[in-house]
């Protein structure tokens, strides 16, 4: 009977050995996304998946339906079974302990899209500056107005790294015009077109004058365009994102421009640099794609 | 005796409507801009979802019973009618599919909680969470766009100049459920089974199969809802829906109804529906933050019952 046991144990370590050493020949990542249920998420995962393919790693997508406590389970469980983890984290905060844990455990981390409130626990982060997003689109929109009106602003939820990051981005624009430009309504949206929609029909209605509507997502700007349209209204509306929808609507000049967040650059920065931490190199602490302005100039190169 | 149990019934629809006209008159008060006749027509507009599902969550409220999932067959069958709903595809294919889910959701709720006697909440927060993920399988987890114009005028379009579709069928559906209701033999016997489901089953009413047929009317109702949001933001989105459950048995409940059974008119269906879009309307036109708009919603809801509570208690 202890011969067996003895047997088995040697078994099992000389199998755990042959996985071990396998894992060390090609790299092999999770991503541990907080949903999949946007059009940005869906395209992350994919983006991912195509540039760990290309890099020659394997690559498990794991999502968190917005849940936290599911998110730290899905990074523990792939401290056991990764190389390197990338994980776009539901809550900012939340994910600081599990991180640590990861990194402690000697697996690096690569944090995407969204920073983590301390960003030191991690290896590096790859994203993009939400407030420089926020800082072109509403630009662009002053620029439009030709320098002086009133602008409604529809937001992400309230508290999000989205809407925290592309707000902060709006008030810079318009603090630069000096009082030039006032906002007239800001409320959240939640990202969704229905609430836009409401929203913009109820702040139409009121009479108070509208320049342009600058909108978080293009799903936002969207319910926008649909409310200003029902009221035979001429108001420029501005979206982010870049969604095939929107660029289409860009294209038939119903939406002013989207601000596209190159999410396959932020992808692809964020496999490379797991494939540097796989092989033991140095990686910068943050690196930061440009986003990109798609207007009717250049839709065309960007519509599929 | 009876006439006493219809004052009864009906007191909390009074006390609603009147609330709902104080609301109206101190929101005129605050913002010309609210009182506008464009501006009814847009709270109409704005109600009409909810309003659809309150319809179908009102008949299955009134036999005792109970359904999260309307919410998610909205989704589901937004999605679906999004991607029938391309190109030059008949708009009668998206339009049919989209009630057809519904029924077919219905069917399955009603079966489920009739026939095999599993507790309505358990059967429809299961339903919600397969329903919902039918929806996200089907769209693969991203908002479905491209859909025609012809389709996006099912509820656009305007009748008499500016009433618009969308609040036609709502007024439509609400007429045929207060018909339904009220004059009609079926009508009666949703009362009775909520009200004393063993006196409905002596008096040789099939209660499973009323109860049955008033999921089928919620689904059927909810395919409706869902085909109409995605003519309305010309867009299907797996998420979409969310909590609309919750919403329409608010409705529902301010307007009157009991959620254990039996006690409800079909004009406390408009009234509870109109209460929260008027309120969400008037607050989002005095520019108040939507976290009291929260606040304000919850105290309406709870006020709500608590008048009539001790309306009741007074009366008797």
């Amino acid at each position: 009977m202890k011969r067996m046991v003895a047997l088995f144990l040697t078994l099992c370590l000389i199998l755990m050995s042959g996985v071990v050493l396998a894992q060390t020949e090609t790299p092999v990542f999770t991503f541990c996304i907080s949903h999949m249920t946007n059009a940005f998420t869906v395209t992350a995962a994919e983006a991912m998946t195509a540039a760990a393919e290309a890099a020659g790693a394997k690559m498990t997508v794991v999502e968190a339906a917005q849940d936290i406590n599911k998110q730290v389970s899905q990074i523990e469980m792939a401290v056991n079974t990764s190389d390197v983890i990338i994980i776009e984290p539901v809550s900012t905060d939340g994910v600081l302990a599990a991180v640590s844990a990861a990194m402690e455990a000697g697996v690096p981390v690569v944090i995407f899209n969204q920073a983590i409130s301390d960003p030191s626990r991690a290896s590096t982060f790859c994203g993009v500056s939400n407030a420089d997003l926020g800082y072109m689109q509403m630009k662009r929109a002053i620029e439009d107005m030709g320098g002086s009106g009133s602008v409604a602003l529809l937001l992400g939820p309230l508290g999000s790294d989205g809407q925290l990051g592309r707000s902060a981005g709006y008030k810079r624009a318009i603090d630069e015009t000096n009082g030039a430009v006032t906002i007239a309504f800001e409320e959240t949206a939640n990202w969704t077109t229905e609430e836009a929609l409401v929203l913009a029909e109820n702040w139409l209605q009121t009479g108070i004058e509208i320049d342009a509507f600058v909108c978080q997502n293009d799903g936002m700007a969207m319910g926008a365009v649909k409310a200003t349209e029902d009221k035979n209204l001429k108001i420029k509306c501005y979206g982010l994102d870049a969604t095939d929808d929107a660029l289409r609507a860009v294209k038939e000049g119903r939406l002013e421009l989207s601000v596209s967040q190159n999410t396959e650059a932020q992808a692809q920065a964020s496999v490379d640099s797991a494939m540097k931490l796989w092989a033991g190199e140095e990686v910068p602490s943050e690196i930061l794609a440009e986003g990109l302005i798609i207007d009717a100039s250049n839709v065309d190169e960007f519509l599929k | 005796m009876k006439k006493n149990a219809v004052h009864l019934s009906s007191l909390r629809e009074f006390v609603m409507l009147i609330i709902l006209l104080i609301m109206v008159g101190i929101l005129s008060l605050l913002s010309p801009a609210f009182a506008r006749l464009n501006n009814f027509i847009n709270i109409f507009k704005q109600t009409a979802i909810n309003g659809i599902l309150a319809v179908g969550m009102g008949c299955v409220i009134l036999t005792g019973g109970f359904d999260l999932s309307v919410g998610s067959i909205v989704g589901l069958s937004g999605v679906v009618a999004a991607l029938l709903a391309q190109g030059n595809t008949p708009i009668i294919i998206p339009i049919l599919s989209a009630i057809g889910i519904g029924g077919v959701a219905g069917l399955l709720n009603g079966t489920l909680v009739s026939y095999l006697g599993i507790p309505a909440f358990v059967v429809t927060l299961g339903t919600q969470n397969f329903i919902r993920g039918l929806a996200y399988i089907i769209s693969g987890g991203r908002p479905v766009f491209g859909v025609s114009r012809a389709y996006e005028q099912i509820a656009g379009m305007n009748i008499f100049g500016q009433v618009p579709l969308l609040v036609v069928y709502y007024l439509v559906i609400v007429a045929a459920f207060a018909f339904i209701l009220q004059k009609t033999v079926y009508g009666r016997h949703i009362y009775l089974v909520g009200g004393n489901a063993e006196a409905a089953r002596v008096s040789g009413i099939n209660v499973k199969d009323v109860k049955l047929s008033v999921y089928m009317i919620a689904g059927l109702l909810a395919g409706i809802a869902g085909m109409l949001l995605t003519s309305r933001t010309v867009s299907g989105s797996p998420i979409t829906g969310s909590g609309y459950e919750l919403d329409a048995i608010a409705a529902v409940v301010i307007g009157g109804f009991s959620l254990s059974g039996g006690v409800g008119k079909w004009y406390g269906m408009l009234i509870g529906a109109l209460v929260l879009s008027v309120l969400s309307n008037g607050l989002d036109i005095l520019g108040v933050a939507s976290y009291y708009q929260y606040l304000i919603k919850g105290i309406i809801m709870v006020g709500a019952v608590y008048i009539d509570v001790r309306g009741r208690a007074r009366m008797q």
